[in-house]
């Protein structure tokens, strides 16, 4: 846990800050990642700051309808999820004032709160009464498991070989030179996480779940304007936080706002380089797809630990 | 003083008097013949009150004024008197049962009746060897008339056969006697055995092989039964009650008194094992049996080897003598009684029984009684029998011979549930339902009550006036005295239910601290969810009424369970056990009345765990240990194995993988007003149980042939893996489910298993999580079920995809389903969270890390079905038909928002339900402050869970602070909706069908709804895992059974010689291994 105590004021302002700079910095990786994909696929591409253009527009169309008191607080819960998750995590560790609120609890909370924003967004999407939004979160849910396994498996290795669950604890250890990160340390852990990541990223293969060509945008069909800017918020932050929390755990964490960025964007990217080339996996072949090797993988980041 | 002669004069005058009396006025015969055996009734009952049952006191009775041994000396003393009481009562209700049909035939059935009764009086009281085999024929002779007179059909055949064998053995008798009367020159048993005794030979004991199977014919013991067997199928009912209750227990003392003469052991061993042999044999294939009256036939004879089995033990150890009278005078009542019922109820087979509960509570509850009587179930008279044979046993050098005995139990309780089975069916109802006259109910009602209140008094005595025990008692006793009064409106039943609960609750807070330290945590459960749960039943439509007397009882015995673990209790064990079973029928039976399958499958999964326990059990009580450490006293295998049987019984309680089944159907096939007690409550008396009782036995790791590679094997861990396979098993299934309830059913036997992982993690810090979760489950599932209730209730299904919509229509239960799936699910902030939290630090602090990804990995499966079950119901369209559908009723939604506060105060202010636990758990070794005499187990590790001044939840490996994180996440949750109230002026609420379908009109909601099969390519992709192995296997042990007794069962050809075969046989093989 941090030993810095903050008053609460100054504490909150910060955060605030940080999630205002984690959101800027979200939709930006979020449109160059489109100009990125555009370029493969040997086209121009969208200019990159187009997301943020799109957060405008959202906000200020003149309609927006909705399907009951869920499908209205559906983006709230994604929105409150996404930055809740950011706001849980120390982003750089040793400075107070990016530390956000992460005594609230351990990377634990971190994996359990990531579900937050997407259940409620699952429920709010449902209300909506149209089938393709079941239909894409039952795709959703169903992937997520599966991802979660090589997931779950290598952030108990980690906190195995920490002796702690503390994300302070897990930095602290990879700390005194590169090779001290788990990337090198028990890079089956960083393996299989860095796998995970690209389903939860939801780049292709992965991509059933929103699957365009097939039940347009999935679980958001019916969301529109004003509703779809939350969620948009959220997810910009949401998709920022991840690449923090992997960065602390397998990076080493940031010492320093180059450092931060350096890091993150390398994460990042790595999801951009997978899911520009691969073709898109049926769900079952996903979900054996994550129970083979990435799980073994999992499974050998433990073993690494007990030996 | 009454002369006891009498009892022997007075019936024999009245035989030749009736045919007398009958050409006078016929209608003085019924009342002399009444007369007679009111006045046997009341002579016997002085004698018994003078004399006392167990005092040892006898008179010695000389007839005609000639002494030994020139004159018949009989002998008086409180068994005689008991055992005449016995009969002369059956006889009386025999004689009321008969009263019509011997109204027609004459006064020829009441002599008959009468002559049973000397023979059976004069069998009781003789004590030489002439003698009993003069009345022993005099018994015989009148039961062959009596069965067979009148008769055509297959009877007729039965009794001739079941003669045959009677002459046969009369014959060996006689020879025997004869030769012993020229070995010892006496007849007199006392003189003879003596005689014996000094000049014993090989000679004498051949003769002995002879008597004793010419007594096991006439006990009717394996493998010489079968037209015994045939003599029940064949005969009238009523005649075998009256058969029941006079001449086979007169036969049965007899015998006890021929045993005198058996050298102990070969002879003695041999007469045990026969016993014990017919006892399961006639147990086991009465498994098969489709005819009623046969299948009494069978149990009768298997209880007649049970007593032959324990009689030999009576004699170096008095203590056997109480068990032996129980299980007699038990098996007497109740075979009497059942047999009187077949006779009103006139059922031949199995499947005729269908529809007693629907159409005749009445009989079904008195049915139901005197089969729990018989099985030996608590708290009636056979059950404290049964207990003590089983302590003494286990003290004994006789011990093996428990796990035949808990076997044929075992077997007991099966068969009887499944003919009780039937009789809560409703689909094969017969057209026309006989009604009982007041002379033929008399019979059974007397029985049961009989039963009752011995059962209650024995009770009593065992709680011996303990205050802190009231609570349980009382409410058992609430629930007889509710089942008599069933008559009252269901809503009064009801609100009786509730006072009798608040009673119960305001006598346990009174009664001071329980004796365990985590007891008041499981009664604040049992006693909150039946207040909770009956009230929201105000809200359901009148069910059955017997429902509110049964649920008192099951509550009780809950709360026997929870009070009775103390260690200054010297009967902590029996009274544990007494609780269990309790609890284990009374809920079959509220099962049971939702679906007879579930209810039996139930009580045959808890009754195999039943006995593993009770084996358990009986390893410590085997030590010599006092009562606070009979436990934890045990040391390396035994206790390892005291262990694993307990330990078996509570996994089978709780349904892990592999043993699941029952509980699936149990929870999604019982009412829907009594699921969420079953699921929310009664699961946790098994966790109960693995806290106190699994916890104080001290188990080493085992090392075995594996283990000298890896390492010895923790058998707690091995406890925690079966719970962790179990949580992702049944969380897969569960999303797989198209209903609501079962969907619920197989959550709740996963989430369980979660509380049986962090209990054998064994820290302070995994027992934290265990009994954190265990009020977590309790608030959850309590409230699902309830609120899934309400919906089956309003919209008359529990098929999810013919459901949906319903947020708009039921908002409050919609918000219940949504605070307990996040409950479940451990997402912040609510309280599923912090559950979660304690068990994966518990486990990475063990170094389980392999458990913790299973157990992680499955709560993200249980994210489909929760998905599932708030989605399908409650989300996407609107069914036409539910446009007009209610919200559930007041009292359901009252009880669900109890709950669901009860969540909230969970998720912020945890330190309320874990400070205390806390002090509790923490307080490093030795024993519980204040409470010396309570065995504090001995953790693995010493990591444990500490709360700060601030909230903080800090273990060794992390840290959690449930107020900030729900404050955090608020304050979120509340900027946003603010945000979005100010940047939507416009916005517009519209229609479900209002939606962007491809410039297409949407189909209607039945088309439009994505409900039904949602994980079909989830489920393709488990396929190899999903085959259904544990029915397949469970399929085919019951199969192999089937066949196995099938095959046992050519044994009874039905022809005489095979049987006299078997006889000779028997004395030639007993002979041989004797070395005659």
């Amino acid at each position: 846990m941090s030993g810095a105590e903050l008053p609460l004021l100054e504490r909150t302002l910060w955060t605030a800050l940080g999630v205002l700079g984690a959101l800027l910095y979200g939709l930006l990786i979020s449109g160059i990642i489109r100009k990125v994909i555009g370029r493969v696929q040997g086209r121009i591409g969208p200019p990159v700051w187009q997301p943020v253009i799109d957060l405008f527009k959202l906000i200020f169309l003149r309609t927006a309808v909705y399907h009951g008191v869920m499908f209205f607080l559906g983006p709230v819960f994604r929105a409150a999820g996404g930055i809740g998750l950011f706001v849980f995590m120390p982003v750089v560790v040793g400075v107070p004032q990016l530390e956000n609120f992460s005594f609230a609890g351990d990377l634990l909370i971190l994996m359990y709160f990531f579900f937050f924003g997407q259940l409620g967004m699952a429920l709010g999407a449902c209300e909506g009464g149209h089938p393709y939004s079941p239909i894409g979160i039952t795709r959703g849910l169903s992937q997520m498991t599966a991802f979660e396994a090589p997931y779950i498996l290598a952030m108990i290795a980690i906190a195995a070989q920490t002796g702690s669950f503390s994300v302070f604890d897990i930095v602290e250890a990879q700390q005194g030179g590169v090779l001290n990160w788990y990337l090198f340390q028990n890079p089956f852990a960083t393996l299989a996480a860095f796998i995970a990541m690209v389903a939860m990223n939801l780049y292709s293969p992965f991509d059933i779940v929103g699957a365009p060509q097939e039940i347009p945008v999935g679980p958001r069909t019916e969301y529109n304007a004003v509703f779809l800017s939350q969620m948009l918020m959220g997810r910009s932050v949401f998709d920022v936080a991840k690449l923090i929390l992997f960065m602390n755990l397998f990076l080493g964490g940031a010492t320093g706002v180059v450092d931060f960025f350096a890091k993150t964007f390398l994460i990042y990217f790595w999801s951009v380089f997978v899911g520009a080339v691969f073709p898109r996996y049926r769900l079952e072949q996903s979900v054996r797809f994550f129970m083979k090797w990435p799980v073994i993988f999992g499974l050998a980041s433990i073993a690494l630990v007990l030996i | 003083m009454v002369d006891p002669i009498l009892l022997l004069a007075i019936p024999f005058a009245a035989a030749f008097l009736l045919p007398l009396v009958d050409r006078i006025e016929t209608r003085i015969t019924a009342s002399l013949h009444l007369a007679t055996l009111a006045f046997g009734l009341v002579v016997s009952g002085i004698w018994l009150a003078k004399l006392g049952a167990f005092s040892g006191e006898e008179i010695d009775v000389v007839t005609g004024g000639w002494p030994e041994p020139f004159g018949i000396v009989l002998k008086m003393s409180g068994l005689e008197a008991g055992l005449c009481v016995l009969a002369y009562g059956t006889a009386l209700f025999a004689a009321l049962f008969l009263s019509d049909r011997e109204e027609e035939a004459g006064p020829r059935g009441r002599v008959l009746q009468l002559m049973i009764l000397v023979g059976s009086a004069g069998l009781i009281m003789s004590r030489d060897l002439f003698n009993i085999f003069v009345f022993i024929e005099i018994t015989s002779i009148a039961t062959y008339a009596l069965v067979l007179y009148g008769r055509e059909d297959t009877g007729l055949e039965a009794g001739l056969k079941y003669m045959l064998m009677g002459a046969v053995a009369a014959a060996l008798f006689l020879i025997a006697v004869g030769l012993l009367y020229r070995m010892t020159g006496t007849l007199y048993l006392k003189d003879m055995a003596v005689a014996l005794l000094t000049g014993g030979s090989v000679a004498a004991l051949g003769v002995l092989v002879l008597l004793a199977v010419a007594m096991f014919v006439e006990l009717k013991l394996f493998p010489v039964n079968g037209p015994a067997i045939d003599l029940y199928d064949g005969a009238d009912p009523a005649i075998m009650a009256l058969v029941v209750g006079t001449a086979v227990n007169a036969l049965f003392f007899a015998f006890t008194k021929v045993a005198l003469l058996f050298p102990d052991g070969y002879l003695t061993t041999a007469v045990m094992a026969v016993g014990m042999v017919t006892y399961v044999v006639s147990n086991l294939f009465a498994l098969r049996q489709s005819r009623v009256r046969r299948l009494l036939g069978y149990s009768s004879s298997a209880q007649m080897g049970l007593l032959v089995f324990l009689w030999p033990m009576v004699k170096t150890n008095p203590q056997m003598m109480f068990a032996v009278a129980m299980i007699l005078v038990s098996h007497s009542l109740a075979k009497a009684g059942l047999l009187w019922l077949a006779g009103i109820w006139k059922g031949e087979k199995l499947e005729d029984w269908c529809g007693l509960w629907d159409r005749r509570p009445g009989l079904a509850l008195l049915t139901t009684v005197l089969v729990v009587s018989l099985v030996a179930l608590p708290p009636f008279p056979a059950f404290w029998g049964k207990w003590v044979a089983l302590v003494n046993l286990a003290r004994g050098d006789l011990w093996w011979w428990i796990i035949p005995l808990l076997f044929g139990a075992f077997l007991e309780l099966v068969y009887y549930f499944g003919w009780l089975r039937h009789t809560f069916r409703t689909d094969a109802a017969p057209a026309d339902f006989p009604t009982a006259t007041l002379a033929k109910s008399a019979g059974p009602v007397a029985a049961a009550l009989a039963l009752v209140v011995l059962g209650g008094w024995l009770m009593s005595s065992w709680v011996a006036g303990d205050v802190k025990l009231l609570p349980a008692v009382m409410l058992m006793a609430a629930g007889a005295a509710l089942s008599v009064v069933r008559g009252l409106p269901s809503k009064l039943l009801s609100v009786m239910t509730l006072v009798s609960l608040a009673a119960a609750s305001y006598a346990v807070y009174m009664a001071g601290a329980p004796a365990h330290p985590l007891a008041p945590l499981f009664l604040s459960i049992i006693l909150g969810g039946a207040l909770l749960v009956t009230f929201a039943g105000l809200g359901f439509p009148d069910g059955p009424r017997e429902y509110h007397g049964l649920f008192l009882a099951l509550t009780g015995g809950l709360l026997m369970v929870v009070l009775s673990v103390s260690g200054s209790r010297s009967q902590a064990l029996l009274l544990f056990f007494v609780g269990w079973e309790v609890m284990t029928w009374t809920s079959t039976l509220l099962i049971s009345r939702g679906s007879s399958r579930a209810g039996y499958l139930y009580v045959l999964f808890s009754a195999a765990a039943g006995m593993l326990l009770l084996g358990g059990l009986m390893v410590a009580e085997g030590t010599s240990a006092s009562a606070v450490g009979k436990l934890a006293s045990l040391e390396g295998d035994m206790a390892l194995l005291a262990w694993i049987l307990i330990g078996a019984g509570v996994v089978i309680k709780l349904g892990g993988w592999g043993v699941h089944i029952w509980a699936q159907s149990a929870y999604s096939d019982s009412p829907d007003r009594f699921t969420p007690f079953l699921s929310a409550v009664v699961s946790k008396a098994p966790v109960f149980g693995i806290a106190v009782l699994m916890a104080d036995i001290s188990v080493d790791p085992v090392t075995t042939y594996l283990g000298q590679k890896l390492g010895a094997v923790d058998p707690h861990q091995v406890l925690a893996w079966v719970g962790g396979i179990t949580a992702f098993a049944m969380a897969l299934l569960a999303a797989l489910q198209e209903d609501a309830k079962k969907l619920l059913a197989y959550s709740s036997i996963g989430q369980v298993a979660y509380i049986v992982v962090a209990l054998n993690v064994f820290s302070p810090l995994g027992w934290a999580g265990a009994l954190y979760l265990t009020v977590n489950h309790f608030l959850f599932k309590a409230l699902l079920f309830l609120a899934i209730a309400g919906v089956v209730l309003r919209t008359g299904t529990d098929r999810m995809h013919h459901l949906g919509g319903l947020i708009t229509k039921m908002p409050v239960t919609f918000v219940s389903v949504l605070i307990g799936i996040i409950a479940v699910s451990g997402v912040p902030p609510l309280s599923g969270f912090a559950g979660r939290w304690l068990i994966y630090e518990s486990l990475n602090e063990q170094e389980w890390f392999f458990l913790n990804g299973l157990l992680m990995f499955s709560t993200m499966v249980a994210f489909l079905y929760l998905f599932r079950l708030i989605h399908s119901v409650f989300l996407g369209q609107l069914k036409t038909e539910h446009r007009e559908v209610k919200e559930a009723p007041w009292p359901l939604l009252a009880s669900q928002v109890v709950l669901m506060a009860g969540i909230m105060v969970m998720s912020v202010w945890p330190q309320a339900l874990m400070e205390p636990l806390l002090a509790v758990l923490n307080a490093g070794e030795g024993v519980y402050e204040p409470l010396p005499d309570v065995i504090r187990p001995v953790f693995i590790s010493a990591a444990a869970l500490e709360i700060e001044a601030s909230g903080m939840m800090v273990t060794p490996l992390g840290y959690f602070n449930p107020l900030a994180a729900m404050l955090v996440i608020c304050a979120l949750f509340g900027i946003f909706f603010v945000l979005l109230l100010l940047l939507m002026p416009r916005s517009k609420w519209v229609k479900q069908s209002d939606m962007v379908f491809c410039g297409e009109v949407p189909p209607k909601p039945e088309e439009t709804h994505f409900a039904h099969a949602i994980f079909r390519p989830y489920e393709r992709a488990y396929a190899p895992l999903l085959a259904p192995r544990v029915t397949r296997f469970w399929t085919g042990v019951a199969d192999t059974v089937a066949a196995l007794v099938e095959s046992g069962r050519r044994f009874y050809t039905g022809s005489p010689q095979t049987y006299l075969l078997y006889a000779v046989a028997m004395i030639v093989v007993l002979a041989f291994l004797g070395g005659v």
